[in-house]
């Protein structure tokens, strides 16, 4: 039986010699990680991308609740129900509504707007009727990312004064969600003149 | 061929890969639209909301002008949309606005934003305090508690266990006289026309020089003053002297003239400054009213003919504040007055360690024996504990103007003169009724459970006197508005007895005296045991309030608090508002302001 000579040529050659692997190898290392680096980069701006929609869309939805329950408010109560109003907390009393959705005099219904008891990154807008109005009641989750929220009261002449002095509302919100580089925040703020109380 | 006799996976995974990528690409886009879309929708929001607010003021204005024609208006262009009003008659003095904002059209609106609220004709008044105090002060005895603040031109002194839940503010004295003034005496008196287009001539800005006699504070001015028509509230400057002209690179303070505090008729009406200005002796200053012109509704200050002051002179311009504005002589001299501070005023406890605490902020120039919650802006302070920031070398407060002025209570006398006059005294012994509007030239006495509706103005020339249970109550026909009892004589309130709005919110009887305390010293108003009153009001009297009291508002000259008195601010004071009067414009009836 003949043993054929096995020799390294380029033609009819089987395999790959080890200069050839080697040589692959560091281009299959280097093209996957640049590709995975793309993907990596690519996931990232997205995710941050996302926080950033998500906190911005919670800011202008969160603080335009807000500020239109501030308008209607006949006053900013010292407290109720538990609840006293703060620099992060907000206690509005607002005028009653009958079943027409017009006001109902000598009823006074309240909203208030603080962290969640369990989880501050909730924050919460509660709807609390009299048992005469028809306003409904709500327990509404404005937010759950929430970074912090501030109330300022100021007086008609722009003076800072308690909060059941005054007749403007200073409301500042800032939202944002991640850890680290693709971490994402969003602000705005509004100073609101309560309508239905001194001007 | 060869080469595609080549096997691999690059290309799969290659795809894979892409396709990853291009779908992160999408969801990014996807979210930045709707973020995108999210935000166009809230400033349509806004916007649609705003023009319906434009709406609002553009159908009070039309009222004013056209008080039983104007009926509404649809579509009217403004900014980036259009408005429609709705107008409805609930009464012979309400009516109910509905106006809708559309962005940017009616027609295909990408936002519509409805607000109601209900406007009135009549006079509006703000107590945005608990208690408003003159020169007189206040005394508050032991254990007596004030729900609200305080705000007083003259010393504050409080008892052992006293409580104060609310800010206090002590405004820098004020001289009891006016250190310069102008007034004309018939047949010297004469209109001068401002705030609108005279022969020609734009007069917007008028301004009075003077000459303080002694170098002090300026705590605040008081200028004769009338209006025509509705006019808004106008900004009043004090400006130094550039060659005889005001010197608009020399502002030394700003204050507001309240439009409500001013009738048809004249009357001296106080403005108070955010600031108050260190003048200087024989040194010309210049009080201004600067205004934005309308051709209905503008001013007129008294004018004496005969120039009798002769420290200053008046002058106009179109624009004070132009790049060089000119400033044309008045022939005359306009009514005013000055009134200098440099009065030590001061907040105080009987000591320490009694009990008493405000919760609140402190602002005066001097503190003695308070335990105070909040912060303290001073000059001097002295056993006193302060659980907040400590500011000293803090000015002392502007006093600040009465909330009725002394034209309103005449605009009202008027109202209820010509709702009748009852010449004689009145009473009711254990029996009810109504009275008002009108005039009762005599006194008025309520006794054992006398219950009377009062229908608003109810002017009594001589005393009132309120005993053993008896109520006053306005009567239902007020609705959201409050209703006013003026007495000039003394007033006395007795055991038990009840001041009371016709049960609406936000709807008070407001008590006003019109009693001088200063020259004797007499109680303007006395209120007794366990009273229940809303709110009082004595500008130049003396407000007694006894044991066990329940008020809710008071202003007044001096006040008393006795032991154990509680009074409870109501929010709702912020914004009173009084039917009807000669002088009355269109306003919106706070607390029906709605958004749909």
């Amino acid at each position: 039986m003949k043993i054929k000579d096995i020799t390294f040529n380029k033609k009819g050659s089987l395999g790959f010699s080890l200069l050839e692997v080697v040589i692959a190898c560091l281009l299959g290392i280097l093209i996957s990680a640049y590709i995975v680096s793309i993907f990596v980069k690519n996931t990232g701006l997205v995710y941050q991308q996302a926080t950033t929609v998500s906190a911005g869309l919670d800011v202008n939805q969160s603080l335009y609740q807000i500020t239109n329950y501030i308008k209607q408010a006949e006053s900013v109560s010292t407290s109720y129900s538990g609840y006293t109003s703060s620099g992060s907390v907000l206690v509005l009393q607002l005028p009653g509504l009958d079943a027409s959705g017009n006001v109902l005099s000598g009823v006074s219904d309240y909203v208030v707007v603080t962290q969640d008891s369990t989880n501050n990154k909730i924050l919460r807008l509660i709807v609390i009727p009299n048992s005469s109005s028809s306003r409904p009641a709500a327990n509404t989750v404005l937010t759950t990312i929430l970074k912090s929220i501030t109330f300022i009261y100021y007086n008609s002449t722009g003076g800072m004064v308690t909060p059941s002095s005054a007749s403007q509302v200073s409301t500042t919100l800032i939202t944002g969600s991640g850890e680290g580089p693709v971490s994402s925040e969003a602000s705005s703020s509004a100073q609101t003149t309560l309508r239905n109380t001194g001007s | 061929m060869k080469f595609l006799d080549n096997k691999g996976q690059i290309l799969p995974i290659t795809i894979f890969l892409v396709g990853l990528i291009l779908a992160n690409s999408l969801v990014m886009v996807g979210q930045a639209t709707t973020f995108f879309f999210n935000s166009s929708n809230n400033i349509y929001s806004d916007e649609a909301e705003n023009i319906a607010e434009a709406g609002v003021d553009k159908a009070l204005a039309s009222l004013d002008k056209n008080p039983g024609g104007y009926l509404g208006e649809t579509n009217t262009s403004f900014g980036a949309g259009v408005f429609s009003v709705n107008v409805t008659n609930i009464n012979s003095q309400t009516q109910q606005l509905t106006v809708t904002g559309y962005v940017p059209s009616a027609t295909s609106p990408k936002a519509k934003k409805i607000i109601t609220i209900d406007v009135s004709k009549g006079v509006g008044a703000s107590f945005y305090y608990g208690m408003q105090i003159g020169n007189g002060g206040l005394t508050m005895n032991n254990n007596s508690i004030l729900n609200g603040s305080i705000y007083s031109n003259g010393n504050i002194y409080g008892d052992d266990g006293v409580t104060i839940n609310g800010d206090v503010w002590v405004a820098g004295g004020t001289q009891p006289t006016a250190d310069q003034q102008s007034d004309c005496t018939d047949p010297n008196c004469q209109d001068y026309i401002f705030g609108t287009n005279v022969s020609g001539n734009n007069i917007l800005d008028v301004a009075q020089s003077f000459k303080p006699s002694v170098s002090s504070v300026l705590n605040k001015v008081s200028l004769k003053l009338r209006k025509i028509g509705t006019p808004p509230d106008e900004t009043v400057k004090i400006l130094g002297d550039s060659s005889g002209k005001p010197n608009k690179n020399n502002v030394l303070a700003t204050g507001t003239l309240s439009a409500s505090l001013v009738t048809n008729t004249y009357g001296f009406i106080d403005v108070s400054f955010s600031t108050s200005p260190n003048l200087t002796a024989n040194t010309t200053y210049w009080i201004m009213i600067a205004t934005s012109g309308d051709a209905n509704n503008y001013w007129a200050w008294s004018n004496d003919t005969s120039q009798g002051y002769v420290n200053g002179s008046p002058a106009w311009s179109s624009n004070w504040s132009a790049k060089y504005p000119v400033w044309t002589p008045i022939t005359g001299d306009l009514g005013f007055q000055t009134y200098m501070g440099g009065v030590i005023t001061s907040v105080s406890f009987s000591s320490s360690n009694g009990g008493s605490v405000i919760t609140g902020n402190v602002h005066a120039h001097t503190i003695t024996n308070a335990t105070i919650n909040g912060s303290a802006y001073y000059q001097i302070i002295t056993n006193s504990t302060v659980s907040g920031t400590s500011y000293p070398g803090s000015a002392d407060p502007p006093p600040t103007s009465m909330p009725i002025s002394d034209a309103n209570i005449s605009s009202w006398k008027s109202q209820a003169a010509n709702g009748g006059i009852t010449s004689g005294n009145v009473s009711f012994n254990g029996t009810n009724g109504t009275l008002g509007p009108g005039e009762i030239q005599g006194n008025l006495s309520l006794s054992n459970g006398a219950t009377v509706t009062v229908k608003s103005p109810l002017w009594i020339t001589g005393n009132l006197t309120l005993s053993n249970s008896s109520i006053l109550q306005l009567d239902s026909s007020s609705g959201a508005a409050s209703g006013i009892i003026i007495v000039d004589g003394t007033t006395s309130l007795q055991n038990g007895v009840t001041l009371e709005g016709d049960g609406t919110n936000g709807s008070f009887l407001v008590l006003v005296s019109t009693y001088n305390s200063e020259q004797n010293n007499v109680i303007a108003i006395n209120c007794g045991n366990s009273s229940s009153t809303q709110v009082m009001y004595a500008p130049y009297g003396i407000i007694n309030v006894s044991n066990n009291g329940n008020v809710k508002e008071l202003t007044g000259w001096e006040i008393v608090l006795n032991n154990n008195v509680t009074l409870t601010y109501d929010t709702g004071l912020a914004s009173l508002f009084f039917s009807s009067g000669p002088s009355g414009s269109f306003a919106l009836v706070k607390g029906t302001y709605q958004i749909k």
